[in-house]
């Protein structure tokens, strides 16, 4: 349409010449809608209300006295209430183009009071500062013109005096010191480290070689085993040969030793015995027939003492009877010799030994000495003793003594 | 008319936000709810108020410049 007019959003739109306008201002202004504009009786014209900038680099002076070159940017626009509108209409609307320098240099000279009323440090550091001192210096003066400042941001500080370097020189200084302490701390503990990780190394490369060391022995160990097994399973079985060689031989030996004993001591045993017992029953005999003769001499001088005591008494009696007994005791003796010897000459084996003997013996000559007791009894009347027929002095004693060991036994036999 | 009220606004009874804290004798900044947009506004105020604290505007100067007072809690 030719007569309606729609502003964009970021424009204001100023009809000059209309009856119709708000309050004291002499334009209307519209804004977020169009409006029909009358030919040739209505004029409009539009204001931009978008953002700008402006950029500004100046030396100043900080409230210390340093000089600093300060490059800022300031963004702005024109306000969207009625009266910047209207003041920056009447100011701007056909110098557009060069608003961004014309603020500029305003903001230039704010810049030197605003960098005037701070300190280096404040600058730097306290943002919250610069804006206050940015609305304080400027705002009353933007008012005037309809601008409204979102932002003046101090971009670069060109410190031509050093001083800003030498601010930060302790700083600097400590941070290097610092830096430097962590790196030696670091270092340290590097190094560290790696003394503990070589230690740990070396224990456990120590530990190894002994482990190794140990299994090595081990195995040389069973090798060695393994190398003495053959020679000792032969020596063992050699052992076992010669252990059963040697019982072998020691059989063999009692073999030997039996047949020995069976062959040799037996038989010679046999043969010891039968000689002993024969000697024995060879000396028993001589002994037997000593004692017989001995008897046998005995009874005869016994016979022949008691003849000649009987002879004795008939020879002192002049007994008849006693001379014939005489005879008869003369022969006594002999009679008993010749029954002894036919004893002892008898090759009788006797069973019931010495005694059997003198049981014989002493029957003998008990026989013999009946018949002289007999013959004594006819002749006791004379009394006296018949002379010895052989005179031998010693004998009566021995006859008596032999009477009474006669008497003895054979009162016991 | 509607393009009065456009552009004609007060700002009083509005909260809005502390974005340059407000010193005692100078001027800090509130952003303002306007408009269906969001404006900065120079502000005064008895007290100084520090950033990000919500104002109550009680009063306005001049047309960018209002009296914020803290809002009660």
């Amino acid at each position: 349409m030719l007569f309606w007019h729609v502003p964009a959003p970021n424009e204001a739109l100023l009809i000059s010449g209309s009856k119709r306008r708000t309050g004291d201002a002499q334009f209307r202004i519209v804004t977020g809608h169009g409006c029909w504009v009358m030919p040739v009786k209505q004029k409009a014209s539009v204001l931009a209300l978008s953002l700008r900038e402006a950029e500004i680099s100046e030396d100043c002076v900080t409230q210390q006295g340093i000089r600093i070159g300060v490059r800022a940017v300031a963004v702005f626009k024109v306000g969207d209430d009625q009266t910047s509108i209207a003041n920056a209409a009447r100011r701007f609307l056909d110098e557009q183009a060069t608003m961004e320098e014309l603020v500029g240099r305003i903001f230039a000279g704010h810049l030197r009071s605003i960098v005037g009323g701070l300190t280096v440090e404040q600058i730097i550091r306290e943002r919250d500062r610069v804006a206050q001192e940015v609305k304080e210096g400027s705002h009353s003066e933007m008012e005037k013109l309809g601008i409204v400042v979102d932002a003046l941001q101090i971009q670069e500080i060109a410190d031509t005096s050093g001083y800003i370097t030498n601010l930060a020189a302790p700083h600097a200084a400590a941070v290097a010191s610092a830096a430097r302490i962590a790196q030696a701390k670091a270092d340290q503990e590097a190094t560290e480290r790696e003394q503990q990780a070589a230690a740990l190394k070396a224990e456990y490369e120590r530990d190894t070689a002994i482990k190794r060391a140990g299994f090595l022995a081990e195995t040389e160990q069973y090798n060695a085993r393994a190398a003495q097994a053959g020679p000792l399973s032969q020596a063992r079985a050699s052992q076992e040969v010669i252990e059963e060689q040697t019982s072998l031989a020691q059989r063999q030996a009692s073999l030997a030793a039996q047949r020995l004993e069976a062959e040799v001591r037996r038989p010679a045993d046999a043969e010891a015995y039968r000689l002993r017992t024969l000697a024995e029953a060879q000396r028993d005999q001589v002994r037997f027939e000593a004692d017989a003769r001995a008897y046998t001499e005995r009874a005869v001088a016994q016979a022949r003492a008691d003849a000649n005591t009987a002879l004795a008494g008939s020879l002192r009696d002049g007994n008849q009877e006693l001379i014939a007994a005489n005879r008869t005791i003369e022969n006594l003796p002999a009679l008993a010799k010749a029954a002894a010897e036919g004893l002892s000459g008898s090759r009788l084996t006797v069973l019931n030994g010495t005694d059997g003997v003198n049981e014989i013996a002493s029957g003998i000559v008990g026989q013999g000495l009946a018949i002289l007791d007999s013959l004594k009894a006819g002749t006791t009347t004379s009394g006296s003793t018949p002379p010895l027929a052989d005179g031998a002095g010693p004998l009566p004693q021995k006859v008596t003594n032999l009477k009474r060991d006669d008497a003895g036994s054979s009162g016991s036999s | 008319m509607s393009a009065t009220d456009d552009t004609d606004f007060s700002p009083i009874g509005v909260i809005g936000r502390v974005t340059v804290s407000i010193p005692t004798d100078g001027p800090g900044e509130v952003l303002l709810p306007v408009r269906g947009g969001s404006e900065a506004f120079a502000a005064w105020s008895r007290e100084p108020i520090s950033r990000h604290t919500q104002v109550i505007v009680v009063d306005h100067t001049s047309a960018r410049s209002v009296i914020v007072a803290p809002l009660p809690a």
